[in-house]
């Protein structure tokens, strides 16, 4: 709805450039001629992959470092063809697109850094494992 | 059938796979049985269970009606409840660390 209003009132606008450019008698300036917008591919994608990527915490790590790596692959893909030409996509699948590819990085990273948690953790318990003498200990701990 | 509902699902919750071999909670741990709390009507055991899932909740249903309404300011809405969503969880899980019940 709003592209077409968008490419309505910039129709509009070009019809008064043309018309005053003719009362004016000077040439006409090349109006950038608006294509049929249209969304940039993954942005929907990239949307619902950083977010999920977040909500599949329940013993995360993997699932999120997956979702996020895939969303960020598809986020920057986007992102390239999008700065190709920017005038051929809507904005506001754009803002999609950089709002799913920030919470890709996020979910990437809070992921990758609960791996490295967990392997300390587990690292530490073997750690203190190993070094208990008596087995009775082990039970103890 | 609305209890039933519920009892199946208490009876079918799947354990952590972290939970189940290192005994260790992950930072997700919880979200079953604040899902249930909040399907029984208790908001503060749910709160209390997992923070974070009125917040998760909210975004995926704004996700999916910002994906079929397309809304103006969806995307930074977005942003900002993922980000708030991310404290909390964080927050959450140093705070079960730090307090030992991990």
């Amino acid at each position: 709805m709003e592209n077409n209003q968008n490419q309505q009132e910039q129709q509009k606008l070009n019809i008064e450039n043309q018309s005053q450019a003719q009362q004016q008698n000077e040439p006409l300036q090349a109006q950038p001629y608006i294509q049929q917008q249209e969304i940039v591919p993954n942005s929907t994608g990239a949307l619902v992959l950083g977010i999920i990527s977040i909500v599949t915490c329940w013993c995360y790590g993997i699932i999120g470092i997956t979702l996020g790596i895939i969303g960020l692959i598809l986020a920057n893909k986007g992102r390239k063809l999008y700065k190709e030409n920017p005038n051929r996509y809507t904005e506001s699948s754009y803002k999609n697109l950089t709002a799913g590819r920030i919470m890709s990085i996020i979910g990437l990273s809070i992921s990758a850094a609960y791996i490295i948690f967990l392997v300390i953790y587990i690292l530490a318990i073997v750690g203190t494992v190993a070094g208990l003498s008596h087995p009775y200990d082990f039970y103890n701990f | 059938m609305w209890n039933n509902f519920i009892n199946w699902l208490e009876s079918h919750m799947g354990e952590c796979f972290y939970h189940k071999h290192f005994g260790i909670e992950c930072p997700g741990c919880g979200m079953q049985r604040a899902f249930i709390a909040l399907l029984k009507g208790n908001f503060l055991e749910s709160i209390k269970l997992f923070p974070a899932l009125i917040p998760i909740m909210f975004m995926l249903t704004y996700l999916i009606l910002h994906l079929i309404f397309k809304f103006k300011k969806g995307a930074k809405v977005l942003k900002i409840s993922f980000i708030f969503t991310v404290l909390i969880i964080i927050i959450n899980y140093t705070f079960k660390v730090i307090t030992g019940n991990i």
